[in-house]
């Protein structure tokens, strides 16, 4: 399961993410390591990118990158 | 000596607010060198206190500009003390910078911010615990008290001696590797000038911008550092960077639930945020209260307010001053030579431009308030995914909504865009979205040949700016600058009130920047303008312009301008003076029409048809920007060859798209 299985207002806790070095380091600098709860707030209007919130804090995110995060 | 203070913290914590409330109006811009980021510093009044305002960042691990700017600052400015923003609204986050400043061992006090934030949604912070966790000073405001900053003036930077303890949040295997390569540093006895253990750290972590700044470092210690993150990262299965984040995250989530006393569980209720964005970022309505607050922005500052301050300047201009200087004239029995020289050429010149500061002004406090108040950030969001059609990120259109303004500070905010590729393509896209000195040609032109209709035609121009920005980017991103545009992440964050006072010093900046250009380069433009366009090559005054050097001149690149339906000489002169500024473009055709702004329209009805009209306003809406914005292009693409390209893409899609307006509407007239 990622987070794009999540629905609208739901909330999941992360297991890893499957990304590249720099762009890994980057989201979990920002908090979004393993063990983290993260809710699946909205998605844009257009259909992505989709809007976040971890460590109460809204973060958007493509959903080509949503997919790669695994939750437990 | 006084001493210096250099402010660090998250984007959005109140940096930019803290720093105008120490220094007041005693700050000045520049850039640091090498690149063009803002550098801003100021003075805390009436003391010998110096600020540094670093660039926002999250973490110090070296990969961005503004990261390197700030650490690269840290290791070789050394400031006296460092005084570190922290959103108390968003702890766990803002302290991961903290600790890392911590980990440098470098003085560093807390300026604790948005207490107002917290305590409105019924929470508070154990500022004790807090202190006791990290061991510095804390100072805590909020919007409604800013009392705690005074202290800044002769505040005491503790040395962090207390109860925190560096690195003891890292598992024992990393403690171990920074203990064994920073005692090998030790040994070697190398002067670097910074703290051993951070340096390990750093080698540990392969930092490589950290590890450039201390070349002489022994290649011994590198190679030791090279086998223990090997051995590291085989026994955790994880990259060394990944474990720090990871294990400073946990430290600081028990320390966040120490510290805020959150009784009633507030902090998962829904914010004021999150009912706001079910709206402004709604699946259906956020489109048209997008369009809707724009076309606001736009029919304000062009229509509402702007006529009304263009009216008023106008006549303050061309009847008070230039009536009082007639007066003044004559009373003195100056000739008719230094009466032209001052009324034709002077206030003709510079007084073009004036009267339109106030409303570049408005167009720079919406600027303001849409950058503050959180609202272009969810724009980014809401754009990505069409400008991922056309080959971008939705992080390019902050750089493009802040160049409506200028230019300038445009180009300067690509740096928030990661990808080497985005930025280029952006710096090269965003002249084409008009700025604020390009507004008053439109104005001028569309009132002369266009009356009723001419707030359309002004509107159209912006559109056309965007329309051609964004196939420009479609095109050079499949020719040119190939590859994928970067994965769009970004921080949605709380909106939030925007600070009058921060508003009305970013206003009078860019009103500044626009006076002193007035009083200088324009001045000195409508001076020898004035003078070239009187005298012949013999220096004998002439009495028809048309005889005149710069008539000589004008007239040698004026055909090229023929298929375009503009190639008399005055527009031909007022399209090169228009690199030196692009408002010059209304003074030059003033000057050289020889009447002043109100006259002006009936002079240029003589010249152009409203076809050509609209031909020249695209040509100097899609030409390339004035010299100020070449340079800093220069400075951010940092290669004369891609700068060269821009230029001749910007200047060569003009001249298409100018032609072929007007020849095709040739043709239907
Ligand atoms: N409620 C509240 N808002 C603040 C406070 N300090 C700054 N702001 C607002 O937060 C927004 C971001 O502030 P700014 O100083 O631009 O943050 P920067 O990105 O760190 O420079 C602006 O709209 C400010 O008006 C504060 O203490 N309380
Ligand atoms: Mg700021």
């Amino acid at each position: 399961m990622t987070i794009i299985d999540l629905k609208p207002g739901q909330s999941g806790e992360i297991f890893q993410l499957d990304l590249d070095g720099k762009l890994k380091s980057r989201l979990m600098e920002m908090g979004m390591t393993p063990g983290t709860s993260v809710k699946f707030v909205r998605t844009a209007p257009l259909g992505d990118p989709i809007n976040i919130k971890v460590r109460g804090f809204n973060l958007g995110i493509r959903r080509s990158v949503a997919q790669n995060i695994i939750l437990k | 000596m006084g001493k210096t203070y250099a402010l660090t913290g998250n984007p959005n914590s109140g940096k930019t607010t803290i720093f105008n409330e120490l220094t007041g109006s005693a700050q000045y811009v520049g850039n640091w060198s090498g690149v063009t980021v803002e550098k801003k510093e100021g003075k805390i009044k009436n003391t010998d206190v110096h600020i540094v305002d670093l660039p926002g960042i999250y973490s110090m691990s070296s990969s961005s500009i503004d990261e390197i700017i700030a650490l690269n600052y840290i290791i070789k400015d050394k400031p006296d003390g460092i005084l570190n923003v922290v959103s108390a609204s968003n702890l766990e986050r803002n302290l991961y910078l903290t600790i890392q400043l911590l980990e440098m061992k470098v003085p560093v006090v807390i300026i604790l911010n948005m207490m107002d934030e917290v305590r409105r949604r019924n929470m508070d912070i154990d500022f004790d615990e807090l202190k006791n966790i990290l061991g510095t000073k804390i100072l805590s405001t909020g919007s409604n008290d800013r009392s705690q900053l005074k202290e800044i003036k002769h505040i005491i930077f503790e040395d962090n001696k207390s109860s925190f303890e560096r690195f003891s949040y890292f598992s024992i295997d990393i403690i171990k590797a920074i203990d064994k390569i920073s005692s090998i540093i030790l040994e070697a006895d190398q002067n670097l000038g910074v703290d051993e253990k951070w340096l390990a750290l750093k080698i540990l972590e392969d930092d490589q911008e950290v590890l450039n700044e201390f070349k002489n470092i022994n290649p011994n210690i590198l190679e030791e550092g090279k086998n223990t993150r090997k051995e590291l990262e085989t026994k955790n299965n994880e990259d060394i960077k990944h474990l720090l984040a990871k294990q400073r995250y946990a430290f600081l989530s028990l320390a966040a639930k120490k510290v805020i006393k959150d009784a009633q569980g507030n902090l998962e209720k829904e914010s004021f945020t999150e009912k706001l964005d079910k709206y402004l970022t709604h699946r259906i309505l956020s489109i048209p209260i997008f369009l809707g607050i724009m076309w606001l922005i736009y029919y304000i500052t062009i229509t509402g307010l702007g006529d009304a301050t263009i009216g008023f300047m106008e006549w303050l201009i061309g009847d008070v001053i230039t009536e009082l200087a007639q007066f003044g004239l004559s009373a003195i029995g100056a000739s008719n030579m230094v009466e032209s020289l001052v009324v034709d050429g002077i206030i003709g010149g510079v007084g073009a431009v004036l009267v339109f500061v106030p409303q570049i002004m408005i167009l720079f406090f919406f600027i303001s308030i849409l950058e503050d108040s959180g609202y272009m950030a969810r724009i980014a969001f809401m754009m990505d995914r069409i400008f991922k059609k056309f080959g971008l990120s939705g992080k390019s259109i902050i750089p493009m909504l802040v160049g409506s303004g200028c230019s300038v500070p445009g180009i300067m905010a690509t740096r928030t865009l990661e990808n080497e590729r985005d930025r280029k393509l952006t710096i090269i896209l965003t002249p084409f979205i008009s700025c604020g000195a390009k507004m008053p040609v439109y104005l001028l032109f569309a009132t002369a040949f266009f009356e009723s209709n001419s707030h359309w035609v002004v509107f159209s121009l912006y559109v056309l700016g965007i329309i051609v920005a964004m196939a420009s980017g479609m095109l050079l991103s499949k020719l040119r600058y190939k590859g994928e545009s970067s994965d769009f992440f970004m921080e949605l964050p709380p909106y939030r009130l925007p600070v009058i006072k921060s508003v009305a010093i970013h206003m009078w900046d860019k009103a500044k920047d626009f006076l002193v250009r007035a009083g200088t380069v324009i001045f000195a433009a409508s001076v020898i303008l004035w003078f070239a366009q009187s005298f012949d090559f013999g220096f004998s005054k002439v009495t028809d312009p048309s005889q005149s050097i710069l008539a000589i001149l004008g007239k040698m690149i004026a055909p090229i301008f023929e298929p375009l339906g503009f190639g008399d000489w005055i527009t031909s002169v007022a399209f090169i003076t228009g690199f030196a500024a692009k408002e010059i473009v209304i003074s030059t055709l003033s000057v050289l029409h020889g009447v002043s702004e109100g006259a002006l329209v009936t002079s240029l009805r003589g010249v152009y048809s409203p076809l050509s009209a609209y031909s020249f306003m695209v040509f100097i809406l899609l030409a390339s920007p004035c010299f100020a914005a070449i340079s800093v292009m220069k400075k951010e693409l940092n290669s004369w060859r891609e700068t060269g390209f821009a230029i001749l893409y910007q200047t060569g899609t003009a001249y298409l798209i100018s032609m072929t307006i007007y020849q095709i509407g040739n043709l239907i007239y």
